[in-house]
């Protein structure tokens, strides 16, 4: 399965509202469309994956994932800031792109880590920094994901 | 041979150990007077103490009757002004430890013989080199390979459920035909032996195997493991060693996490590891390793540079599933109790350098040494000359020293696991298994 197979249009936002990170994590959340306590327990999960450390993973990206019951199969979703966060990222600069990852803790098909490398290598690509803050729709971000077929 | 050692250090104790033990004249020189102390009162060298970059401390160390000078203290320019001052000693080789990846880059700004540098070793690139061969050879405790690969000695445990367990050597040889694979030797309570056909393999056994690289499947079956292959790897730690293992396993096509705790440390490496996913966080926090699906990799390699942080994570990660878990260990006591408490192998920058170190002291014919974490031994690569008692001779009849085999002869482009019937041929490159005490006779066989 490609990158793109994961995402749905849907849980793509290319402008977030929130000014800081923990609103940031509410409203990638919200993308999932879970229910209300749902999105309480994975917004307390995610905060502590942040707190351990920051998914902020430089070059004005970040991968907020975790693994929780919350979700039955590999859910992930897609914001852009235009503005930027200050994520407390690893090169301390701020975050304009998010990439939220979220597995149930047994999962049969075993994605979480190549989804989550995946993403990694699609933000590694020089020109994609460049090109997500170019975005005009989810549309757009899905062929994106696609012209780089991982 | 007077060989003068510079650096007092992990690498340049183990080293001076090895070579002191070889009846070898050492000197160690370090500007810290208490690791002389420790080192004059645990082996028998003579000491000075001062900066191996100064002419005049080194010629207190009789640098001017040495054949070898090994600057390897853990600061590379250090080393490297050590190799210069020494530049005025005739017919010495010498050999600077260096580290630093940006030497080693496509630029290759640094240019030895400026220096006067005979041989440039890199411990930690060796380790990262090591581990890449361990996570291909899953299962394996030590491996040292010969001919680029063609040929590979590995160390593994026998499982309880092992097909060879309870059987004699003959026999297997016998069911597996010519199959390129030999046992050499055979830890067992401790003790290192070099079994005969009549020696029966037994579980818990940590047995030494020569085999061609076609045939480490059949190895690995036979020993009742899995072959299987790496697709994702975490490492925790940001070491030289950590960088390299995360520049090399993207290259065999690996999905590489590098998680890492120090901050500034992990931004550096985002920015010089294009194919590497880089996390900041604590590798012993048991929960980040969960959330980071620990239980999900074919390997995790703990590469920090602290011992018990790499433990500690390593029992996290075997616990939590992770198939295959390596760690670094540096203190020498704490190798065999990484195999005890369950962790599948350790690999340890003072063997990698010692094996990158030793082939260049025993020159004449010896072509490569590499040494062994879980037992004493040794393999050497020997070049075969005319002048070898050996030659045109079956093995079975030479007589080869107690304690040493024959694992391997690589002639030209082709390699065989030996049986007795093989022989040895002048231009041949012979690698040979020995004990400490047969090290001696077995280099006698083979006059360069």
């Amino acid at each position: 399965m490609q990158l793109k197979d994961f995402f749905s249009p849907e849980a793509v936002t290319l402008n977030l509202q929130g000014k800081e990170k923990d609103e940031i994590l509410k409203e990638l959340i919200g993308l999932l469309k879970l229910d209300e306590k749902s999105e309480a327990v994975l917004y307390k999960m995610l905060k502590r994956r942040e707190n351990l450390g920051s998914t902020g993973i430089g070059r004005g990206i970040a991968i907020p994932h975790c693994r929780s019951l919350v979700v039955s199969r590999l859910r992930v979703a897609f914001g852009r800031k235009p503005e930027g966060v200050d994520f407390r990222a690893i090169d301390d600069k701020p975050v304009y792109n998010f990439f939220l990852i979220v597995a149930p803790p047994l999962e049969v098909s075993n994605q979480y880590l190549p989804v989550l490398g995946k993403i990694a290598q699609f933000a590694k690509e020089p020109d994609v920094p460049e090109r997500l803050q170019q975005l005009n729709s989810p549309g757009e971000f899905l062929e994106l994901l696609g012209e780089k077929s991982l | 041979m007077h060989i003068v050692v510079v650096g007092a250090g992990e690498v340049g104790y183990y080293v001076a150990e090895r070579l002191s033990n070889e009846q070898h004249d050492v000197v160690v020189v370090d500007v810290e007077a208490h690791r002389l102390e420790y080192v004059a009162a645990h082996l028998d060298v003579a000491v000075v103490e001062g900066s191996g970059t100064s002419a005049a401390v080194l010629e207190r160390a009789g640098i001017q009757r040495a054949g070898l000078l090994l600057a390897v203290t853990n600061v590379d320019e250090v080393n490297l002004v050590c190799c210069m001052s020494a530049r005025g000693t005739m017919g010495m080789v010498r050999v600077a430890r260096v580290s630093n990846p940006d030497f080693y880059g496509d630029a290759r700004n640094l240019k030895p013989d400026l220096f006067g540098v005979d041989v440039l070793i890199n411990p930690e690139r060796e380790l990262a080199l090591e581990t890449v061969r361990l996570l291909q050879s899953t299962a394996a405790t030590d491996i040292a390979v010969f001919a680029g690969g063609a040929v590979q000695l590995l160390g593994f445990t026998v499982p309880e459920q092992a097909p060879v367990a309870g059987r004699r050597l003959a026999d297997i040889a016998a069911e597996e035909g010519d199959r390129a694979l030999l046992a050499v030797a055979l830890e067992r309570d401790g003790r290192t032996i070099v079994p005969s056909g009549a020696t029966e393999i037994r579980p818990q056994d940590h047995v030494y195997l020569a085999a061609k690289a076609e045939e480490i499947p059949r190895a690995l079956e036979l020993l009742g493991y899995e072959p299987s292959s790496v697709k994702r790897v975490m490492i925790t730690g940001g070491s030289t060693e950590a960088f390299y293992l995360a520049e090399f396993l993207p290259q065999h096509g690996v999905q590489t996490t590098l998680l890492i705790a120090d901050r500034a440390r992990a931004q550096e490496l985002a920015e010089r590891l294009d194919r590497v996913l880089i996390l900041h966080g604590d590798a012993t926090d048991v929960e980040l390793l969960e959330l980071e699906g620990v239980g999900g990799v074919d390997g995790f390699v703990a590469l920090s540079e602290e011992d018990d942080t790499n433990i500690l994570a390593s029992l996290v990660a075997k616990q939590a599933g992770a198939r295959q878990v390596i760690t670094l260990v540096n203190k020498k006591d704490y190798i065999p109790l990484a195999r005890r408490i369950g962790l599948d192998a350790a690999v340890s920058p003072r063997l990698s350098a010692a094996n990158a170190i030793l082939s260049y002291v025993r020159r004449g014919s010896v072509t490569r040494v590499a040494t062994f974490k879980g037992c004493d031994a040794e393999a050497i690569a020997f070049e075969v000359s005319a002048e070898s008692p050996l030659v045109g001779r079956r093995l079975a009849d030479v007589g080869f020293p107690d304690g040493a085999i024959v694992a391997a002869i690589i002639r030209g482009t082709e390699v065989t696991v030996p049986r007795g019937k093989d022989g040895l041929q002048p231009g041949d490159t012979a690698i040979v298994f020995a004990l400490p005490d047969a090290v001696a006779t077995v280099s006698a066989l083979f006059p360069s």
